[in-house]
């Protein structure tokens, strides 16, 4: 019962302390548990969603008749495969032939017929909120497109999707949005697969058997293990091969085990990043927490060696606090574990249009309130390893009040005089009791670190960084030329009226068979093009290549390793001499020159020159002019268009930065509040002498913010150091999953400054409103009755 | 609501009082002086309608029994606690309706202050206690302040401790520091309030003989204490009781030989006001 009366006591004095705490425990819970909902469902939803789909353990495309019936039977009577099954898709050779609400496509889309039957996607409801009970079979002019659509072309149900190919012009009605799990995700640029009638279908491929058609079919085959087969994807991928050479006869293969790793890649930024957040402002609540109990005691001395004296023990009062402490972390938590239910869901909705997938069952309360609960262990540990001076509080001493803060002789004291007195004053106060500062110093130092860190991620996925860092070639405009190589010429003087040509080089993506799976082969002709070499060295020689610690970490391969590459029925052995960086393909990928591609494919042309220009801003221009002019014989790509999967990136970025500073701005402003108000309390005294002899209220609190304005600033400082140390590990390991494993941060002053303002200013404003009760200390604190 | 509470003027006092000359121009003056304490519901009075003339050169001392409302009347006049009723006036200027900054400015130049606690800022040396009020002052240059601080010092005794903290040096020193602090704008007036209550004997003269010192060379003085030792510096007395002056008492300056006879006359003034 004396707990509750104490606990009472404490509370009607201190009720902004722990109202303070309560707010920012509330905080992080309501985060931890919309980041803990988030991530289970999107594990769980992927898989259930390529379930649902009916999507094949390994997928395949290939140009139609080069997988051959009896190749189908040979995998088909392997006891580790239950099924094949063939979807025929058509495409146009130009991706810019078909149009989305008026947008160019920009990238192929695969036509193939919606079979509610044997791959029913989920279909939303008109607000997103849900799927369709029972999606409806597409009448003639319909068609279903992927959800990430909406916000990748603006478009909304009832627009329109335009193929104006040569041989075919159809103008088709978006009748639906759907999940599409595997292409679906705008971390795979460059294909998309959307979904019509059999009619209408029929009608698409009978324009592409023509002749001279400007459209192409494609067998996308789906292969289903066995139930109790339990292949990796490796080993899947070499049995197949090696039954029927079926990867190597492959355009190219993504495996279920990929989509799922391609659709989560986004969510799973966000979620990292939100809970190593949480992390972050958790060690702020503890360190709050130890300056509270430690002013506390410091303030409650005299009173606490009464209780001592009335028989009360020193583990009778540590309870008193860690009841009070721990109750206020366990309301808070628990209202933020239900809140945090609902965010889940709000962001959840948010990240449908980005993601392309709707996930539901966001609710994870077992899991969050064990997440709370051990952080109020944590929390327990600390509020009883702080009450430990309780143990020793001498009543005598106390009742006597022998006990109180001595000031030390800072020997590297600021001198007070004249000039700046307020600053002098402001710092003189600081120095003489550094310790009580030291947990502001530590928590703006760690908001900043953060804040910084988050920032770097949106400088460096800015269009000029992007190539450099995470696409392992630079250029400014790609052009293939396909079967027009003579137009080379007369295209280059037409860039020459833009710009000049800095340099240009042959580039060209093929998929190639590494250990019997397909990996895609960045070709290039000259050396000099791999700008992002971290270890090793480019290749120099037709043996050699270049790979990403993704793909090492995929063949379970090293710098001076040597891996057999497969082309057909060709096979060469490669010498691994560096590593780069993509996440094209979330890192899965190689490179070689061209010299070692034609060592594997006598046959091997490349027909895609990138340019460099002198004035990269031209490049739109110079892709509209050649567009015009050249509709279907070049395809021309500009920078933009190729970073669109990363786009999507840099503006989950913003948000991410835009809740991150918001959070911390808060989480100081709070902090502030709590700090300022105790040191305010602890030197009343102070203000009311310096009042006493003429200084005035406003002189004071500015006084008193431009303490807390150093000590933010000095917080900053630490914080940047922390930030440039750690910034570039801490960044490689989340990004590891898009394949940045070497991340490099680049920092700008207003990405330094930006933080470093905010805080600041936020610390500042936060004591000098503290201080608004300087006018109310009246010199009477100094009077003795 | 002027003089709602008890009005004690213990009229068996009153014949003792004895009388300031005709035609000396008081500087401060004190009209129906009225303070008081609310605590929820509850209103408590502590001074009554208090009505006093503080004189240049005096050095005058306020006593009366504890919870009289000796000290809240000193800091009512300083400026340092607001009243609730009646005025104050410094010079022709009404300073009970001062705003804050203008109090400040008398604080400034104006007024010094020695409390009963010393009150030094503890991160402060001494010699940074008695200069940093100076710096405020405007007109003064940095040389000149740390000059003046230095001579202070010197004249309460403390030169040679000037740059320790408080917490380094004897009640006795630091009171010596308050002193010197209080000076450093050499005020029209120093408000002290019990000065000597928290020092030992030998530093209480100490302090009484500087206090005396500056009385000398022509510093106004108002002092409270219960002390009649103390009081037997000053050179004028008034007596207050539950909120209101009851009487006043003029002596000639302070000199060492007569002391047992001034404290001897005190306290049978004293006692003749029930005290």
């Amino acid at each position: 019962m004396y707990i509750f009366t104490l606990i009472k006591a404490n509370l009607r004095y201190k009720k902004a302390n722990f109202i303070s705490i309560m707010i920012l425990m509330f905080i992080i819970s309501i985060m931890i548990t919309a980041a803990i909902g988030i991530t289970k469902e999107t594990n769980s939803h992927i898989s259930d969603s390529l379930e649902n789909a009916n999507i094949g353990d390994l997928m395949l495309w290939y140009i139609p008749g080069a997988l051959t019936d009896e190749d189908m039977e040979k995998v088909t009577d392997l006891d580790e495969i239950d099924k094949i099954d063939v979807v025929n898709a058509v495409y146009t050779n130009e991706e810019d032939n078909v149009t989305v609400a008026g947008a160019k496509a920009g990238q192929v889309f695969d036509f193939q017929v919606y079979d509610r039957k044997n791959h029913p996607f989920h279909v939303y409801n008109g607000d997103l909120s849900g799927f369709m009970n029972d999606s409806e079979e597409l009448s003639e002019g319909e068609i279903y497109v992927p959800v990430a659509f909406m916000s990748k072309y603006s478009c909304s149900l009832g627009d329109q999707v335009k193929v104006k190919a040569e041989s075919y012009q159809k103008t088709y009605t978006i009748k639906g949005f759907l999940e599409e799990p595997t292409m679906g995700n705008p971390v795979i640029n460059g294909y998309k697969n959307v979904f019509i009638s059999q009619s209408d279908f029929e009608e698409f491929c009978r324009k592409a058997e023509g002749k001279d058609s400007d459209l192409s079919k494609v067998d996308v085959v789906q292969v289903y293990c066995s139930r109790d087969a339990n292949l990796s994807d490796n080993e899947l991928n070499t049995l197949l091969n090696d039954t029927a050479g079926m990867i190597d006869k492959a355009n190219t293969t993504v495996s279920k085990l990929q989509f799922m790793s391609y659709s989560s890649i986004i969510i799973n930024i966000f979620i990292a990043v939100l809970f190593i957040f949480s992390l972050v402002l958790f060690i702020v609540i503890l360190i709050i927490m130890g300056y509270n109990i430690s002013t506390a005691i410091e303030m409650d001395y005299v009173n606490l060696g009464i209780l001592k004296s009335q028989g009360f023990f020193g583990s009778n009062l540590r309870l008193v606090y860690l009841v009070q402490y721990i109750s206020a972390l366990v309301i808070s938590g628990a209202v933020g574990c239900l809140l945090g239910g609902i965010a889940a869901k709000v962001l959840a909705a948010v990240l449908v249009g980005i993601t392309g997938l709707l996930l539901l069952d966001t609710s994870a309360l077992g899991l969050s309130a064990l997440v709370l609960v051990s952080m109020c262990l944590v929390s327990a540990i600390v509020v009883l390893l702080k009450t430990i001076k309780i143990a020793k509080i001498s009543p005598m001493v106390a009742i006597l009040q022998r006990w109180e803060i001595q000031m030390k002789a800072f020997k590297f004291s600021i001198k007070m005089q004249k000039k700046a007195l307020i600053l002098r004053m402001a710092i003189r106060q600081m120095t003489s009791n550094l310790k009580q500062y030291v947990s502001s110093v530590i928590i703006v130092a760690l908001l900043i670190c953060f804040m910084m860190i988050v920032n770097t991620i949106l400088t460096c996925f800015d269009e000029d960084n992007i190539l450099n860092q995470f696409y392992g070639f630079t250029f400014d405009l790609e052009i293939d030329y396909g079967e027009n190589m003579e137009l080379k010429e007369e295209v280059e003087d037409i860039i020459k009226e833009h710009s000049a040509i800095e340099s240009s080089s042959l580039f060209h993506s093929v998929d190639f068979t590494v250990e019997s799976a397909s990996v895609l082969c960045n070709v290039v002709d000259s050396a000099e093009r791999f700008v992002n070499i971290y270890n090793g060295t480019a290749p120099a020689a037709e043996d050699e290549v270049v790979i990403t610690e993704v793909f090492a970490d995929s063949f379970e391969v090293a710098l001076g390793d040597t891996i057999t590459v497969s082309s057909g029925d060709e096979s060469k052995e490669y010498k691994i001499v560096g590593y780069y960086q993509s996440v094209n393909k979330a890192g899965m990928q190689f490179s070689m020159l061209q010299s070692g591609a034609e060592r594997l494919d006598s046959n091997f042309e490349m027909t895609m020159y990138d340019y460099t220009l002198t004035d990269g801003d031209t490049a739109d221009d110079i892709a509209a002019a050649l567009e015009d002019k050249y509709e279907n014989e070049i395809e021309v790509q500009t920078l933009s268009d190729t970073l669109d999967s990363v786009k999507t990136i840099s503006e989950m970025s913003v948000v991410i930065v835009l809740v991150v500073d918001m959070v911390s701005v808060f989480f100081v402003l709070v902090v502030a509040l709590m700090i300022c108000s105790k040191v305010f309390t602890r030197e009343k005294k102070d203000f009311g002498i310096y009042k006493a002899f003429g200084f005035t209220s406003l002189g004071l609190r500015m006084q008193f913010a431009l303490r807390f304005f150093v000590i933010s600033i000095i917080g900053s400082a630490i914080g940047i150091v922390i930030s440039l140390i750690c910034n570039n590990a801490l960044l490689g390991m989340v990004l590891r999953v898009m394949g940045i494993t070497n991340f490099s941060a680049k920092y700008t002053f207003m990405g330094i400054l930006v933080p470093v303002l905010l805080l600041c200013l936020g610390f500042t404003l936060g004591a000098f409103y503290t201080s608004r009760r300087m006018k109310k200390v009246d010199t009477r604190i100094l009077i003795t009755e | 609501m002027k003089n709602e509470g008890k009005v004690n003027t213990k009229e068996k006092g009153k014949n003792k009082t004895k009388k300031n000359e005709v035609g000396r121009k008081a500087f401060i003056v004190v009209k129906d002086l009225v303070k008081q304490f609310k605590n929820g519901n509850e209103v408590t009075s502590v001074l009554n309608g208090i009505n006093l003339e503080i004189y240049k050169n005096d050095f005058t001392v306020i006593m009366g029994p504890s919870g009289s409302g000796k000290s809240t009347l000193l800091y009512c006049i300083s400026g340092m606690d607001s009243i609730t009723d009646g005025e104050v006036i410094y010079n022709d200027e009404r300073i009970s309706k001062y705003k804050e900054k203008q109090i400040a400015m008398l604080r400034r130049g104006d007024f010094g202050f020695v409390f009963q606690q010393m009150h030094l800022v503890s991160n402060l040396t001494l010699f940074e206690n008695v200069a940093v009020p100076g710096y405020l002052k405007g007109g003064t240059t940095n040389a000149e302040v740390n000059k003046r601080a230095i001579e202070l010092l010197e004249t309460v005794g403390l030169k040679e401790r000037m740059k320790h903290l408080p917490s380094q040096v004897s009640g006795g020193e630091q009171q010596r520091a308050a002193i010197a602090r209080a000076l450093i704008h050499s005020p029209n007036l120093i408000f002290a309030d019990e000065p000597t209550g928290a020092l030992n004997r030998k530093n209480t003269e100490e302090v009484l003989r500087l206090f005396t010192q500056i009385n000398n060379y022509g510093q106004s003085i108002l002092m409270v204490t219960h002390d009649v030792h103390v009081a037997s510096r000053a050179t004028r007395i008034i007596y207050i009781e539950d909120g209101a002056v009851v009487g006043e008492m003029n002596l000639s300056p302070y000199s060492e030989e007569q002391e047992k006879e001034r404290e001897a006359e005190i306290n049978e003034w004293l006692m003749s006001l029930s005290w």
